[in-house]
């Protein structure tokens, strides 16, 4: 076990990487009431053409089946319910899937170990029958269902849709009604014996807890299954034009006022802190222009052209990168123009020193917010992991970007033609 | 487990919670009045314009620049509906220096601005500005136009205004759109002036701070003459029995949205609290609940199917998203459970789950200030307080039987249904 101290947050990370391949880290928060453990798989939404390990040919398997596989985690062999035996232990368990990971957690305040072995216990185990994966179809279509009267949902996933050509990033990640019809038990084990590997799998659990114990508990019971180690996994993704695949897109639902999103398509594919550097070098760029101090968003606001709800955001994967600016707007032509004739102009003369400071300043205080809350901490310690960065350094990266890196990104970034822009409109 | 240190002067209640775990610091600002038809538009409308600008910060860009000065701190103003009470809350979260390269105390600036958007809002003529009044009338139209925007709380909410049609609580949170209009800059700073020096203060402070210190700062800093009157009309609880209400609205929509309210015939301060709380849990509230098991897994219904218990107001409702083919049937098993629960069929591992559950929930709450701070004020409003202790210690000797009896004072009062056009005809 290896311990990596950072000192001005106060903030420790265990880790040690287990014989089966599995990362585990171990964070101490003294004081904090509930356990929150996290064991994720890097594995999403995108991962729709790869290798089955023992097989020679790709296969591509049906849009939606990392998150239905997801659900199906939760049924056991001897027909309880994971819910069920987390309850037993009064913990609370849930999961999510994303574009490129697959997470289960729980959190707890007592049974510590119980609750521990039950998620290591249950990833490990798949169970699926051909009746219980017909069952699910009907809960996940009303779940699709549901998304699809979300317009802020749907805003956002025709944009996707709209910038990317070929990336699976598009696909919505719990499908189709149709798509996930040709779901199979089968297809199930395929994807579940691809990406569930330890080796391709993160243990990250933050808590008032002492390191050393979790450890020893985390390996004794990987200790104790048996698994060969595999070899990396051969995932396919479709060569993306850099330009967005179409300008604009719209749709028509029973809203009360445009909901408008746009962002750009960018080409950075990084990893480790090159890819800290250039998530919050455009972060801090794009907090000047465009956040809630800047003068375009308060110009737009006493316009009435948005509201607070408005905002921005920048994922940078080593898979796929996009900005995305939006919210609702009376007038989305007026926005669309208005930020453009902004953006032209800073992407020629920058941004200023004092905006620069108070941008980086502001990020640096809400990477510290994330601090004091134990879900927040794994959550993005193992999206960072699987990126191959390190979740704490962020705040000394964002104290060494400079003022012409962030210029410099802006006008890398900013490009008009990898721009897209999706409305959800009015009946 | 640390408790609030609570000091008064000045009208207000200061609570302060000295705690070593956060990295930030949290202070809360509460005002709490009478919901009433005379002035519900009015009072949801002032935490808006209070926004704009203050004396030291006179416009909105200005407030901002000077929290995002202070490394990103956060400043919301909200109104909040609690049974028959509306509240004006003021949410402030700030980095604690020690963790930053700075020698600036951010906890005093923070300070000077939330005291400056409380007490010295930007004036002109005897009353807020014209122009920030006239620009958050407008915004004001859109929130209000906006939660139809979002289908599952638009359901809730029409589902509740039915049940409690003529009483103050059915009053909509923002008020109503007509009366915007006729509001003068000088009738809302009137109001406002009433409301700081007449109602009700909490201030609560969460932090590694010092309580002595911060009960200098917070009386020097939002400190003033103030006449406190709390003399409120009982939160009304009793109803008339009556057949049960049903409800169906049209909109163009792809699920079914299924609400279904209930009265519990409860006090807030009533000893049976605690068995109506595990009456919930057991019902809909967690994953092994009757209707998570019945509605979802059972029948393959819905994707969720909950329920959630308002003490304030002696409600209990029932959400869930389903197929339009399929409402009749998801209603039916929500009112076959609930009878099942009168008949006292519950396990004992339904009790056990669920008291482990509520434990591990109430503890985790002790973990988010603004959770704590919340919870503290529903008990002042509630006119009972109960700690996360307390609550533990009487969650525990709730029996089966206490349960039963809770539930048998139980009604079903209102059905509502969001559909879709087609069955409009038929409806």
């Amino acid at each position: 076990m290896r311990e990596m101290r950072h000192e001005k947050l106060e903030i420790s990370v265990f880790h040690e990487q287990l014989s089966n391949g599995l990362n585990v880290y171990v964070i101490p928060r003294p004081g904090f009431q509930q356990t929150f453990a996290m064991f994720s798989t890097k594995y999403g939404s995108i991962d729709r053409e790869f290798v089955v390990p023992g097989e020679d040919n790709a296969i591509v398997v049906p849009d939606g089946i990392a998150h239905f596989l997801e659900h199906k985690m939760f049924e056991q062999e001897d027909g309880e319910d994971v819910f069920n035996t987390f309850a037993r232990y009064g913990g609370s368990a849930n999961a999510f899937t994303s574009f490129d990971m697959t997470a289960y957690l729980y959190s707890c305040t007592d049974n510590l170990a119980e609750n521990t072995e039950t998620l290591l216990n249950f990833v490990q185990a798949p169970y699926f029958t051909e009746q219980t994966v017909e069952k699910e179809k009907g809960i996940i279509g009303q779940e699709i269902r549901m998304y699809d009267d979300d317009p802020g949902w749907r805003v956002y996933f025709n944009l996707l849709a709209a910038m990317y050509e070929q990336h699976p990033i598009k696909i919505d990640i719990a499908g189709t009604v149709e798509s996930i019809s040709h779901i199979t038990k089968d297809t199930l084990y395929q994807c579940y014996n691809t990406f569930y590997h330890p080796s391709n799998m993160n243990f990250v659990l933050v808590g008032d807890v002492n390191a050393e114990q979790m450890m020893t508990l985390v390996r004794d019971n990987q200790a104790a299954k048996d698994f060969t180690r595999q070899p990396e996994i051969q995932r396919f993704f479709p060569e993306e034009k850099p330009s967005a695949d179409k300008q604009r897109v719209e749709q028509h639902m029973s809203v009360s006022i445009p909901k408008v999103q746009f962002g750009y398509k960018d080409p950075s594919r990084l990893t480790g802190r090159e890819l800290l550097v250039n998530e919050y070098s455009t972060a801090i760029g794009l907090e000047s222009i465009i956040g809630r101090s800047s003068a375009l968003f308060n110009s737009l606001y006493e316009a009435g052209v948005v509201d607070k709800n408005f905002g921005w955001s920048y994922d940078s994967t080593p898979n796929f990168s996009h900005s995305v600016f939006g919210g609702d707007s009376k007038d989305p032509e007026r926005l669309l123009g208005e930020v453009e004739k902004a953006f032209a102009d800073v992407v020629k003369n920058g941004i200023s020193e004092a905006d620069f400071k108070r941008a980086r300043a502001k990020l640096i205080g809400r990477s510290m917010a994330e601090l004091d809350s134990p879900r927040g901490i794994a959550r993005n310690f193992t999206s960072y992991r699987f990126k191959d960065a390190e979740y704490f350094d962020i705040v000394s990266v964002l104290e060494e970007i400079t003022l012409e890196q962030v210029n410099q990104r802006l006008r890398d970034h900013l490009v008009p033609d990898r721009r897209s822009v999706s409305l959800v409109l009015p009946k | 487990m640390s408790q609030f240190v609570t000091r008064e002067g000045h009208g207000m209640h200061v609570h302060v919670l000295p705690t070593k775990k956060y990295k930030m610091t949290t202070i809360v600002v509460d005002l709490v009045q009478e919901i009433r038809a005379e002035t519900v538009t009015g009072m949801a409308l002032i935490p808006y314009v209070l926004m704009r600008g203050t004396k030291q910060h006179p416009t909105a860009e200005k407030l901002q620049l000077a929290l995002d000065d202070l490394y990103g701190a956060t400043l919301h103003t909200a109104i909040l509906k609690k049974g028959d009470r509306q509240v004006i809350d003021f949410t402030m979260s700030v980095p604690n220096e020690k963790f930053l390269n700075t020698e600036e105390n951010l906890f005093e600036k923070a300070l000077e601005i939330i005291a400056g958007v409380f007490i010295d809002p930007v004036t002109e003529n005897g009353g807020f500005s014209p122009e920030y009044v006239n620009a958050e009338k407008e915004q004001q139209k859109k929130r209000m136009a906006a939660i139809i925007d979002d289908k599952n709380s638009y359901a809730r909410e029409r589902c509740l205004e039915e049940m409690t049609k003529g009483q103050p609580f059915s009053l909509p949170r923002l008020g109503f759109e007509n009366e915007l209009e006729t509001i003068t800059p000088q009738e809302l700073y009137s109001l406002y002036q009433k409301v700081i020096k007449t109602a009700p203060t909490q201030v609560y402070v969460i932090g590694d701070v010092e309580p002595e210190q911060v009960f200098e700062q917070i009386f020097r800093a939002l400190g003033f003459e103030r006449t406190v009157q709390d003399l409120f009309a009982p939160s009304q609880r009793a109803h008339e029995k009556r057949e049960v209400k049903r409800v169906v609205d049209h909109m163009d929509v792809k699920q079914g949205k299924l609400n279904v309210g209930f009265w519990t015939n409860l006090d807030y301060d009533s000893d049976d609290y605690c068995a109506m709380l595990m009456f919930n849990g057991i019902y809909g509230t967690f994953p092994h609940s009757k209707l998570f098991l019945n509605v979802r897994e059972k029948n393959s219904l819905a994707y969720y199917a909950s329920s959630r218990h308002d003490g304030l107001k002696g409600i209990l409702y029932v959400q869930s998203g389903v197929e339009f083919a399929n409402m009749e049937k998801a209603l039916a098993i929500i009112v076959e459970q609930l009878e099942e629960m009168k008949k006292g069929n519950i396990t004992d591992q339904e009790l056990d789950f669920t008291l482990k559950g509520y434990i591990n929930a109430f503890k985790t709450s002790l973990d988010q200030p603004t959770t704590l701070a919340d919870s503290h004020l529903n008990g002042l409003v509630g006119g009972k307080m109960r700690s996360h202790e307390e609550l533990i210690e009487q969650l525990q000797k709730v029996t089966k039987d206490d349960i039963v009896r809770v539930a048998q004072g139980v009604q079903l009062d209102t059905v509502y249904m969001l559909r879709d056009k087609e069955g409009e005809s038929h409806a």
